[in-house]
Protein backbone atom coordinates (compact mmCIF):
# COMPACT_ATOMS: atom_id res chain seq x y z
CA UNK A 1 0.00 0.00 0.00
CA UNK A 2 1.06 3.69 -0.77
CA UNK A 3 0.86 4.33 3.33
CA UNK A 4 3.29 1.82 3.96
CA UNK A 5 6.92 2.44 5.04
CA UNK A 6 9.25 3.38 2.51
CA UNK A 7 11.26 0.11 4.04
CA UNK A 8 8.71 -1.99 2.69
CA UNK A 9 7.69 -0.31 -0.28
CA UNK A 10 11.07 -0.43 -1.79
CA UNK A 11 11.32 -4.30 -0.76
CA UNK A 12 7.81 -4.67 -2.65
CA UNK A 13 7.24 -5.84 -6.05
CA UNK A 14 4.14 -3.53 -6.60
CA UNK A 15 2.95 -0.99 -4.79
CA UNK A 16 -0.93 0.42 -4.56
CA UNK A 17 -0.18 3.48 -4.62
CA UNK A 18 -4.13 4.63 -4.21
CA UNK A 19 -4.76 2.40 -0.69
CA UNK A 20 -7.33 0.50 -2.08
CA UNK A 21 -7.54 -3.37 -2.84
CA UNK A 22 -10.17 -2.92 -5.74
CA UNK A 23 -7.05 -0.86 -7.98
CA UNK A 24 -5.43 -4.25 -8.79
CA UNK A 25 -9.30 -5.69 -10.15
CA UNK A 26 -9.12 -2.71 -12.19
CA UNK A 27 -5.23 -3.13 -13.04
CA UNK A 28 -5.92 -6.47 -14.19
CA UNK A 29 -8.62 -5.57 -16.08
CA UNK A 30 -7.09 -2.98 -18.04
CA UNK A 31 -3.89 -5.11 -18.38
CA UNK A 32 -6.02 -8.01 -19.57
CA UNK A 33 -7.84 -5.52 -22.10
CA UNK A 34 -4.86 -4.13 -23.94
CA UNK A 35 -3.56 -7.63 -24.63
CA UNK A 36 -7.15 -8.10 -25.92
CA UNK A 37 -7.40 -5.00 -27.51
CA UNK A 38 -4.28 -5.85 -29.82
CA UNK A 39 -5.33 -9.34 -30.53
CA UNK A 40 -8.57 -7.73 -31.83
CA UNK A 41 -6.69 -5.82 -33.85
CA UNK A 42 -4.43 -8.39 -34.90
CA UNK A 43 -7.40 -10.14 -36.15
CA UNK A 44 -9.07 -8.52 -38.05
CA UNK A 45 -6.22 -6.59 -39.54
CA UNK A 46 -5.16 -10.29 -40.40
CA UNK A 47 -7.98 -11.17 -41.88
CA UNK A 48 -8.40 -8.40 -43.94
CA UNK A 49 -5.24 -8.94 -45.89
CA UNK A 50 -5.45 -12.25 -46.73
CA UNK A 51 -8.55 -11.72 -48.02
CA UNK A 52 -7.45 -8.73 -50.11
CA UNK A 53 -4.49 -10.41 -51.11
CA UNK A 54 -6.58 -13.52 -52.52
CA UNK A 55 -9.65 -11.58 -53.72
CA UNK A 56 -6.82 -8.97 -55.94
CA UNK A 57 -4.51 -12.18 -56.96
CA UNK A 58 -7.63 -14.42 -58.18
CA UNK A 59 -9.03 -11.20 -59.74
CA UNK A 60 -6.03 -10.24 -61.60
CA UNK A 61 -6.42 -13.92 -64.05
CA UNK A 62 -10.00 -13.41 -64.14
CA UNK A 63 -10.06 -9.97 -65.42
CA UNK A 64 -6.80 -9.95 -67.23
CA UNK A 65 -6.60 -6.63 -64.51
CA UNK A 66 -7.19 -5.95 -60.40
CA UNK A 67 -11.06 -5.87 -59.32
CA UNK A 68 -10.04 -2.89 -57.57
CA UNK A 69 -8.64 0.57 -58.53
CA UNK A 70 -5.97 2.23 -56.41
CA UNK A 71 -7.94 4.63 -54.94
CA UNK A 72 -10.34 1.66 -53.59
CA UNK A 73 -7.21 0.06 -52.04
CA UNK A 74 -6.42 3.19 -50.32
CA UNK A 75 -9.94 3.82 -48.35
CA UNK A 76 -9.50 0.30 -47.78
CA UNK A 77 -6.10 0.65 -45.81
CA UNK A 78 -7.63 3.52 -44.31
CA UNK A 79 -10.57 1.58 -42.69
CA UNK A 80 -8.50 -1.46 -42.24
CA UNK A 81 -5.17 0.83 -40.14
CA UNK A 82 -6.25 3.89 -38.85
CA UNK A 83 -10.17 3.71 -38.36
CA UNK A 84 -10.02 -0.01 -37.31
CA UNK A 85 -7.00 0.15 -34.79
CA UNK A 86 -9.08 3.74 -33.08
CA UNK A 87 -12.21 1.58 -32.86
CA UNK A 88 -10.58 -1.78 -31.78
CA UNK A 89 -8.05 -0.40 -30.16
CA UNK A 90 -10.30 1.67 -27.80
CA UNK A 91 -12.74 -1.65 -26.21
CA UNK A 92 -13.34 -0.83 -22.78
CA UNK A 93 -13.12 -4.10 -20.32
CA UNK A 94 -15.81 -6.31 -19.56
CA UNK A 95 -15.94 -6.75 -15.76
CA UNK A 96 -15.78 -10.36 -16.51
CA UNK A 97 -12.59 -10.25 -18.14
CA UNK A 98 -10.78 -11.28 -14.77
CA UNK A 99 -12.51 -14.32 -14.24
CA UNK A 100 -10.63 -16.23 -16.45
CA UNK A 101 -7.47 -17.84 -16.05
CA UNK A 102 -4.02 -15.69 -16.39
CA UNK A 103 -2.81 -15.76 -20.23
CA UNK A 104 1.01 -17.12 -20.74
CA UNK A 105 3.68 -14.79 -20.40
CA UNK A 106 4.81 -15.88 -23.80
CA UNK A 107 1.38 -15.93 -25.82
CA UNK A 108 1.48 -13.53 -28.33
CA UNK A 109 -2.38 -13.97 -29.77
CA UNK A 110 -5.19 -16.61 -28.35
CA UNK A 111 -3.50 -19.47 -30.15
CA UNK A 112 -5.77 -21.34 -32.26
CA UNK A 113 -8.90 -19.61 -31.61
CA UNK A 114 -8.03 -16.48 -33.11
CA UNK A 115 -6.18 -18.32 -36.31
CA UNK A 116 -9.20 -20.51 -36.86
CA UNK A 117 -11.32 -17.53 -37.39
CA UNK A 118 -8.37 -15.67 -39.43
CA UNK A 119 -8.46 -19.08 -41.82
CA UNK A 120 -12.25 -19.54 -41.39
CA UNK A 121 -13.39 -15.77 -42.51
CA UNK A 122 -10.73 -15.43 -44.76
CA UNK A 123 -11.44 -18.49 -46.69
CA UNK A 124 -15.37 -17.52 -46.61
CA UNK A 125 -14.60 -13.68 -47.81
CA UNK A 126 -13.05 -15.32 -50.79
CA UNK A 127 -15.96 -17.92 -51.48
CA UNK A 128 -18.29 -14.92 -51.34
CA UNK A 129 -15.49 -12.68 -53.51
CA UNK A 130 -15.24 -15.39 -55.84
CA UNK A 131 -19.29 -15.65 -56.49
CA UNK A 132 -19.45 -11.78 -56.74
CA UNK A 133 -17.10 -12.15 -59.49
CA UNK A 134 -19.02 -14.59 -61.63
CA UNK A 135 -22.89 -13.30 -60.66
CA UNK A 136 -22.48 -9.68 -60.49
CA UNK A 137 -22.40 -9.94 -64.22
CA UNK A 138 -26.40 -10.38 -64.64
CA UNK A 139 -26.52 -7.78 -62.37
CA UNK A 140 -24.55 -5.00 -64.17
CA UNK A 141 -26.88 -5.11 -67.08
CA UNK A 142 -25.12 -6.62 -69.88
CA UNK A 143 -25.64 -10.43 -68.65
CA UNK A 144 -22.56 -11.90 -69.90
CA UNK A 145 -19.09 -9.50 -71.28
CA UNK A 146 -16.15 -10.37 -72.13
CA UNK A 147 -13.82 -10.11 -68.96
CA UNK A 148 -11.18 -8.97 -71.38
CA UNK A 149 -13.23 -5.52 -71.79
CA UNK A 150 -11.78 -1.85 -71.42
CA UNK A 151 -13.50 0.07 -68.93
CA UNK A 152 -11.89 2.92 -70.07
CA UNK A 153 -13.66 3.18 -73.77
CA UNK A 154 -16.01 6.50 -73.44
CA UNK A 155 -19.58 6.31 -74.83
CA UNK A 156 -19.23 6.95 -78.44
CA UNK A 157 -22.58 8.54 -78.84
CA UNK A 158 -24.26 10.53 -75.59
CA UNK A 159 -26.96 12.34 -77.44
CA UNK A 160 -30.01 10.64 -76.71
CA UNK A 161 -31.94 11.81 -79.91
CA UNK A 162 -29.25 10.67 -82.16
CA UNK A 163 -30.06 7.78 -84.29
CA UNK A 164 -26.14 6.52 -83.07
CA UNK A 165 -27.00 6.82 -79.42
CA UNK A 166 -24.84 3.96 -77.43
CA UNK A 167 -27.30 3.22 -74.75
CA UNK A 168 -25.26 2.27 -71.00
CA UNK A 169 -26.21 -1.39 -69.56
CA UNK A 170 -27.73 -0.07 -66.84
CA UNK A 171 -30.06 2.33 -68.09
CA UNK A 172 -29.35 5.69 -65.83
CA UNK A 173 -32.16 7.38 -67.63
CA UNK A 174 -35.53 7.60 -68.59
CA UNK A 175 -35.65 4.37 -70.41
CA UNK A 176 -40.13 5.65 -71.59
CA UNK A 177 -38.26 8.24 -73.75
CA UNK A 178 -36.63 5.83 -75.79
CA UNK A 179 -40.30 3.63 -76.09
CA UNK A 180 -40.88 4.97 -79.00
CA UNK A 181 -37.30 4.31 -80.50
CA UNK A 182 -36.18 1.81 -82.75
CA UNK A 183 -33.44 0.23 -80.03
CA UNK A 184 -35.79 -0.03 -76.77
CA UNK A 185 -37.91 -3.14 -76.67
CA UNK A 186 -40.21 -2.86 -74.17
CA UNK A 187 -41.01 -6.37 -73.74
CA UNK A 188 -37.48 -7.64 -73.18
CA UNK A 189 -37.15 -4.43 -70.98
CA UNK A 190 -33.60 -4.14 -73.18
CA UNK A 191 -31.76 -2.30 -75.85
CA UNK A 192 -31.25 -4.34 -79.30
CA UNK A 193 -28.43 -3.01 -80.40
CA UNK A 194 -28.83 -4.77 -83.87
CA UNK A 195 -31.00 -1.57 -84.90
CA UNK A 196 -28.23 0.52 -84.65
CA UNK A 197 -26.31 1.28 -87.91
CA UNK A 198 -24.03 -1.73 -88.57
CA UNK A 199 -20.55 0.54 -88.07
CA UNK A 200 -21.47 1.70 -84.89
CA UNK A 201 -22.66 -1.67 -83.77
CA UNK A 202 -19.42 -3.08 -82.56
CA UNK A 203 -17.96 0.12 -80.73
CA UNK A 204 -21.25 0.53 -78.95
CA UNK A 205 -20.75 -3.38 -77.49
CA UNK A 206 -17.27 -2.77 -76.30
CA UNK A 207 -18.18 0.58 -74.81
CA UNK A 208 -21.46 -1.46 -72.67
CA UNK A 209 -19.02 -4.42 -72.19
CA UNK A 210 -16.54 -2.03 -70.48
CA UNK A 211 -19.12 0.04 -68.28
CA UNK A 212 -20.34 -3.61 -67.17
CA UNK A 213 -17.11 -4.43 -66.02
CA UNK A 214 -16.47 -1.16 -64.08
CA UNK A 215 -20.05 -1.78 -62.33
CA UNK A 216 -19.09 -5.07 -61.51
CA UNK A 217 -16.14 -3.94 -59.78
CA UNK A 218 -18.17 -1.62 -57.61
CA UNK A 219 -19.83 -4.44 -56.64
CA UNK A 220 -17.08 -5.96 -55.70
CA UNK A 221 -15.42 -3.30 -53.85
CA UNK A 222 -18.74 -2.76 -51.94
CA UNK A 223 -19.05 -6.46 -51.07
CA UNK A 224 -15.29 -6.76 -49.70
CA UNK A 225 -15.78 -3.31 -47.78
CA UNK A 226 -19.09 -4.76 -46.02
CA UNK A 227 -17.71 -8.13 -45.46
CA UNK A 228 -15.08 -6.10 -43.72
CA UNK A 229 -17.34 -3.74 -41.86
CA UNK A 230 -19.26 -6.86 -40.48
CA UNK A 231 -15.71 -8.57 -39.75
CA UNK A 232 -14.85 -5.50 -37.51
CA UNK A 233 -18.06 -6.26 -35.34
CA UNK A 234 -16.62 -9.97 -35.06
CA UNK A 235 -13.17 -9.34 -33.89
CA UNK A 236 -15.03 -7.41 -30.61
CA UNK A 237 -14.91 -10.58 -29.43
CA UNK A 238 -11.76 -12.63 -29.07
CA UNK A 239 -12.25 -14.85 -26.48
CA UNK A 240 -12.91 -18.80 -27.27
CA UNK A 241 -16.23 -18.85 -25.49
CA UNK A 242 -17.54 -15.41 -26.82
CA UNK A 243 -20.09 -16.01 -29.12
CA UNK A 244 -21.99 -12.97 -28.50
CA UNK A 245 -20.23 -10.07 -30.74
CA UNK A 246 -23.18 -7.54 -30.09
CA UNK A 247 -22.19 -8.20 -26.14
CA UNK A 248 -22.16 -4.60 -24.16
CA UNK A 249 -22.34 -3.02 -28.10
CA UNK A 250 -22.71 0.40 -27.02
CA UNK A 251 -20.66 1.04 -23.89
CA UNK A 252 -17.79 1.72 -26.39
CA UNK A 253 -19.15 4.84 -28.51
CA UNK A 254 -15.68 5.77 -30.60
CA UNK A 255 -16.62 1.73 -32.54
CA UNK A 256 -19.74 3.19 -33.25
CA UNK A 257 -19.04 6.49 -34.22
CA UNK A 258 -16.44 4.89 -36.48
CA UNK A 259 -18.65 2.01 -37.91
CA UNK A 260 -20.87 4.98 -38.62
CA UNK A 261 -18.41 6.88 -40.47
CA UNK A 262 -17.44 3.88 -42.54
CA UNK A 263 -20.42 2.94 -43.50
CA UNK A 264 -21.56 6.72 -44.29
CA UNK A 265 -18.62 7.33 -46.19
CA UNK A 266 -18.89 4.02 -48.24
CA UNK A 267 -21.91 5.35 -49.34
CA UNK A 268 -20.84 8.42 -50.37
CA UNK A 269 -17.44 7.07 -52.30
CA UNK A 270 -19.33 4.94 -54.14
CA UNK A 271 -22.60 7.08 -55.70
CA UNK B 1 -24.57 4.55 -59.09
CA UNK B 2 -25.96 1.64 -57.57
CA UNK B 3 -29.73 1.43 -56.46
CA UNK B 4 -31.10 0.87 -53.34
CA UNK B 5 -32.20 -2.81 -54.14
CA UNK B 6 -28.63 -3.27 -55.14
CA UNK B 7 -27.17 -1.57 -51.76
CA UNK B 8 -29.47 -3.97 -49.87
CA UNK B 9 -28.31 -7.52 -51.43
CA UNK B 10 -24.00 -5.50 -50.55
CA UNK B 11 -25.96 -5.47 -47.02
CA UNK B 12 -26.89 -8.77 -46.60
CA UNK B 13 -23.89 -10.17 -48.26
CA UNK B 14 -21.98 -8.10 -45.78
CA UNK B 15 -24.41 -9.84 -43.31
CA UNK B 16 -23.32 -13.15 -43.93
CA UNK B 17 -20.08 -12.74 -42.22
CA UNK B 18 -21.21 -12.22 -38.97
CA UNK B 19 -22.75 -15.77 -39.57
CA UNK B 20 -19.90 -17.41 -40.84
CA UNK B 21 -17.78 -16.09 -37.56
CA UNK B 22 -20.55 -16.99 -35.23
CA UNK B 23 -20.66 -20.87 -36.63
CA UNK B 24 -16.50 -20.82 -36.77
CA UNK B 25 -16.82 -20.88 -32.66
CA UNK B 26 -18.84 -24.03 -32.83
CA UNK B 27 -15.80 -25.55 -34.58
CA UNK B 28 -14.13 -28.68 -31.99
CA UNK B 29 -11.27 -27.37 -30.85
CA UNK B 30 -10.26 -31.05 -31.75
CA UNK B 31 -10.31 -30.10 -35.51
CA UNK B 32 -7.81 -27.02 -34.77
CA UNK B 33 -5.30 -29.35 -33.48
CA UNK B 34 -3.54 -29.45 -36.78
CA UNK B 35 -3.15 -25.30 -36.32
CA UNK B 36 0.20 -24.44 -35.20
CA UNK B 37 0.86 -23.49 -31.32
CA UNK B 38 2.22 -20.32 -31.57
CA UNK B 39 2.08 -19.55 -27.62
CA UNK B 40 5.92 -20.09 -27.33
CA UNK B 41 6.98 -17.65 -30.39
CA UNK B 42 8.92 -15.44 -27.84
CA UNK B 43 10.89 -18.77 -27.00
CA UNK B 44 11.61 -20.24 -29.97
CA UNK B 45 12.56 -16.73 -31.91
CA UNK B 46 16.09 -16.84 -31.29
CA UNK B 47 16.36 -20.32 -32.60
CA UNK B 48 16.06 -19.03 -36.01
CA UNK B 49 19.48 -19.57 -38.00
CA UNK B 50 19.05 -15.91 -39.48
CA UNK B 51 18.76 -14.29 -35.97
CA UNK B 52 21.39 -16.90 -34.73
CA UNK B 53 24.22 -15.43 -37.01
CA UNK B 54 23.48 -12.38 -35.83
CA UNK B 55 23.50 -12.85 -32.65
CA UNK B 56 27.24 -14.35 -33.06
CA UNK B 57 28.13 -11.67 -35.60
CA UNK B 58 27.19 -9.13 -33.11
CA UNK B 59 28.61 -10.85 -29.52
CA UNK B 60 32.34 -10.45 -31.20
CA UNK B 61 34.63 -8.13 -29.26
CA UNK B 62 37.40 -6.14 -30.83
CA UNK B 63 39.96 -6.03 -28.12
CA UNK B 64 43.11 -5.07 -29.81
CA UNK B 65 42.19 -2.50 -32.74
CA UNK B 66 44.88 -1.89 -35.15
CA UNK B 67 47.06 -3.61 -32.67
CA UNK B 68 48.36 -5.67 -35.88
CA UNK B 69 48.11 -3.43 -38.40
CA UNK B 70 50.32 -4.14 -41.15
CA UNK B 71 51.49 -1.14 -43.33
CA UNK B 72 50.13 -2.25 -46.63
CA UNK B 73 52.31 -3.43 -49.86
CA UNK B 74 52.82 -1.87 -53.27
CA UNK B 75 51.51 -4.80 -54.69
CA UNK B 76 47.85 -5.61 -53.72
CA UNK B 77 47.70 -1.92 -51.63
CA UNK B 78 44.12 -2.65 -50.03
CA UNK B 79 43.51 -5.84 -51.03
CA UNK B 80 42.17 -8.60 -48.09
CA UNK B 81 43.20 -11.80 -48.62
CA UNK B 82 40.55 -14.67 -48.72
CA UNK B 83 41.09 -17.24 -46.31
CA UNK B 84 37.93 -19.12 -46.28
CA UNK B 85 34.85 -19.57 -48.50
CA UNK B 86 31.71 -17.71 -47.44
CA UNK B 87 29.30 -19.81 -46.53
CA UNK B 88 31.18 -21.77 -44.58
CA UNK B 89 32.07 -18.77 -42.05
CA UNK B 90 30.11 -20.79 -39.42
CA UNK B 91 32.04 -23.80 -39.77
CA UNK B 92 35.22 -22.17 -40.02
CA UNK B 93 34.66 -20.08 -36.86
CA UNK B 94 33.83 -23.25 -35.12
CA UNK B 95 36.69 -25.01 -36.01
CA UNK B 96 38.55 -21.68 -34.55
Amino acid sequence: MGSGCSATKANAELVLTENKFSSVTAAVQWGRNLFLNCTRFLQFQLTVNISLILTIFIGIFIFSEPPMTAQMLLWINLVMDAFAAIALGTEPPIRRIVKGKPREQTALLNQRQVLRQIIGVSLWNLVIMLLTFFLAGNASGVGSFSYMANMNIKSPETNPDSPNFCPPPKATFDVSKFSQGKMYDPSKKKFDLSKLPEDKQAECKAFREGFAKKTVFTYVFNVFMFLQLFNMINCRMVAASDTNVFEKFFHNWTFIIILAICFVAQYVLVN
Amino acid sequence: MISRSEWGACLFIGLTELLAAFLLKFVPSKWLEFLPDISDFEDTAHQDPVTDLYDQATSIKVTDFGADKEKPTEEGEGEVEMTGDDNNYQQDKTEQ
